[in-house]
């Protein structure tokens, strides 16, 4: 009993991130901007993150649901506010995860045109489609959910932990287009993966018997990796998980495109694609799968003088009609591709700078307003995010971001990002959704990206 | 310009800082209390005039046994509150039946909640429930086999099943099973 309350706690209590990361993107020449657009420009001879402190982003998204709901201390009947969160999710909530903590991150500009970066950083990605109905199966049963067919494609979960070793390179191509590419090789240390999966199952008022179950269409598949050991132990050593992140024996490789383009003086545009790429998990598997279609009505006793082993019997039919099997087999999943593109404009030209002749257009203006348009593939498919912003650059030493962003959680996630020099340190740090910051819990979603590198220009 | 940038940063640290989970209690969890109640056919027969007359004679009871282990599991022995069992009989035949439902141990010993159902002569819609609270008769969770035991009772006419006529005996049963998670269990 306490294990299934700790699955469903974490179920619960696990929050999702869309990996959109809207107030860092090309946001004041930040590093960490060429992770998301390696085509993104950089207006500094080299820089070196600050290890294990460069690059720290946690986001976590859930829809239909916040964990206020559940566990607001309001005096309200648990099992009320339970029942309330069921009702009022839909099919298609999820839940996401997303941690990234770059281990080490450097670049250097090569030449007058390229800039060369390279960087190792770790990422767990969970999501998960909230199997509404199987909960409610589990809370009700199927005794008033009678002819309620409960579909298994509800069943839509992968996750994963993984170390992502890159290289990068933007490109001025000329003065108004900047382009990059960048080469991930992953290294996946867990894994788990169900998805399209195919079947119902049925009760109804029988013919045969007084109850017809019906099992439809089976067609499941799960994949492990990591989590079970050579004897199908669940056995995960936080050393072994931490050490196969960097090239493992479960590699994969990927690759980021992006561009920048100067439409004229005041207006940029820009666009990437992320994690176009694989990782083939070959370590530690268990896999498994569930197949067929039975149709249940009770057991038929037949008096006609034997008394077989009907109980055997039922079993044995059980398992020639729904055949359970499991492998070992490497599979390869596919990353979350990533789609991001903006729009800037920039405005409002500083008094003090208007001497310069060879400066950027970014250190020429001190305001910015623009849109952007995040899209990252799921399971389920496309999820969309859509912002806005203003940017403001106080100083050169500086800048700050504002954005407001609609997407599957919120229409009210405002979010606020500063980027700060000092010396020839950089400090950022964006948040999301401020005002739910202060009862987070209250939030469908909240994220915190914050680093620490070092420039030379 | 430099107490403006510094301000800003700590309006900043104060989001960052000031974010906090206001009033919630995870431990709430340990009040869930879960309900399921499951549905689920068990044993059917269809007897006809050729099996209640062999070597032409009445057979007088007739009995078929099988395992049924949905309550050897500990989710039943911890969390099932009762459950009703639900009979419905279509007898066509011009005879009164006795059903006993019997739940046997692993020992094929009476766990004493048998049920006993008495199916008038050409009486095509009988029903019964009945309800078995576990906490009045923990030895019910024992339960690993379903034996029906079927009995042809004397024709008060003295008369006797014709095998040249079709008629049938159709017997159902099903159990309703009411779980009740919580921490406590």
């Amino acid at each position: 009993m306490n294990r299934i309350f700790s699955i469903l706690l974490m179920l619960f209590t696990v929050v999702v991130t869309s990996q959109n990361k809207q107030i860092l993107y090309g946001f004041d020449n930040i590093p960490q901007t060429l992770l998301l657009n390696p085509g993104a420009k950089t207006n500094y001879k080299y820089h070196v993150g600050v290890p294990l402190l460069s690059g720290i982003s946690v986001q976590a998204n859930m829809s239909g649901f916040t964990i206020a709901d559940l566990f607001r201390n309001d005096n309200v009947d648990f099992n009320t506010k339970l029942d309330n969160v069921l009702n009022q999710l839909d099919n298609n909530d999820y839940i996401a995860l997303n941690t990234q903590v770059e281990i080490i991150n450097a670049g250097y500009q090569m030449n007058d045109k390229d800039y060369l970066s390279v960087g190792f950083y770790t990422e767990v990605d969970v999501f998960s489609i909230i199997p509404r109905d199987f909960l409610e199966l589990l809370r009700d049963g199927n005794a008033p959910n009678l002819n309620r067919s409960f579909l298994f494609s509800r069943f839509s979960t992968k996750a994963d932990v993984l170390g992502v070793l890159h290289a990068g390179i933007s490109r001025k191509i000329n003065e108004r287009f900047t382009a990059g590419v960048r080469l991930k090789i992953y290294s996946g240390s867990l894994n788990v993966l169900t998805n399209d999966n195919q079947g119902s199952f049925t009760t109804r008022l029988g013919t045969n018997g007084i109850y017809e179950h019906t099992l439809s269409g089976l067609d499941l598949a799960g994949y492990s990796s990591g989590f079970y050991g050579s004897d199908n132990e669940f056995d995960i050593e936080v050393s072994d998980v931490l050490s196969k992140t960097f090239l493992g024996p479960n590699l994969g490789l990927g690759i980021d495109i992006g561009f920048t383009y100067q439409m004229d003086e005041q207006t940029e545009f820009s666009a990437s694609l992320l994690d176009i790429g694989f990782i083939n998990y070959s370590d530690l598997l268990r896999n498994g799968t569930v197949t067929g279609d039975y149709v249940f009505s009770g057991i038929e006793f037949q008096y006609d003088g034997s008394n077989p082993n009907y109980w055997q019997d039922l079993n044995d039919d059980i398992s020639a009609s729904v055949p359970r099997s499991e492998n070992k087999e490497s599979y390869s999943v596919m990353r979350p591709m990533k789609f991001n593109a903006a729009l800037h404009h920039y405005f409002g030209k500083s008094r003090r700078e208007e001497s310069c002749s060879d400066i950027s257009y970014h250190s020429y203006y001190d305001n910015a307003v623009g849109a952007q348009l995040y899209s990252v593939i799921r399971p389920i498919g496309p999820q969309f995010a859509f912002t806005g912003f203003y940017q403001r650059k106080f100083s050169e030493k500086l800048s700050s971001r504002v954005t407001y962003t609609v997407d599957d959680f919120s229409y009210t996630n405002f979010g606020i990002g500063i980027s700060a020099h000092i010396w020839k340190v950089n400090l950022y740090g964006a948040v999301d959704n401020i005002f739910n910051l202060s009862d987070i819990a209250d939030a469908n979603s909240a994220s915190v990206q914050f680093g620490i590198n070092i420039l030379f220009k | 310009m430099r107490k403006k940038q510094f301000y800003c940063l700590l309006a900043f640290l104060s989001l960052i800082l000031g974010s906090c989970v206001d009033n919630i209690d995870f431990s709430q969890a340990e009040d869930a209390n879960i309900s399921p109640v499951v549905a689920v056919s068990l044993v059917n027969t269809n007897i006809t005039q050729n099996d209640l007359v062999v070597g032409g004679s009445e057979v007088g009871t007739i009995t078929q046994t099988s395992v049924v282990s949905i309550l050897d599991n500990g989710i039943a022995r911890n969390d099932l509150d009762r459950a009703v069992f639900r009979f419905e009989v279509n007898n066509q035949f011009n005879r009164d039946f006795r059903i006993n439902f019997i739940f046997l141990d692993n020992n094929d010993v009476s766990t004493n909640n048998d049920i006993t159902l008495n199916i008038d002569a050409n009486n095509t819609s009988f029903v019964q429930e009945n309800e078995i609270i576990v906490a009045n008769n923990p030895e019910f969770l024992n339960t690993r086999k379903i034996q029906v035991e079927l009995t042809l009772l004397p024709s008060s006419d003295g008369s006797s099943i014709d095998i040249n006529v079709p008629t049938s005996f159709d017997f159902k049963s099903a159990g309703t099973f009411y779980f009740s998670f919580n921490n406590s269990n």
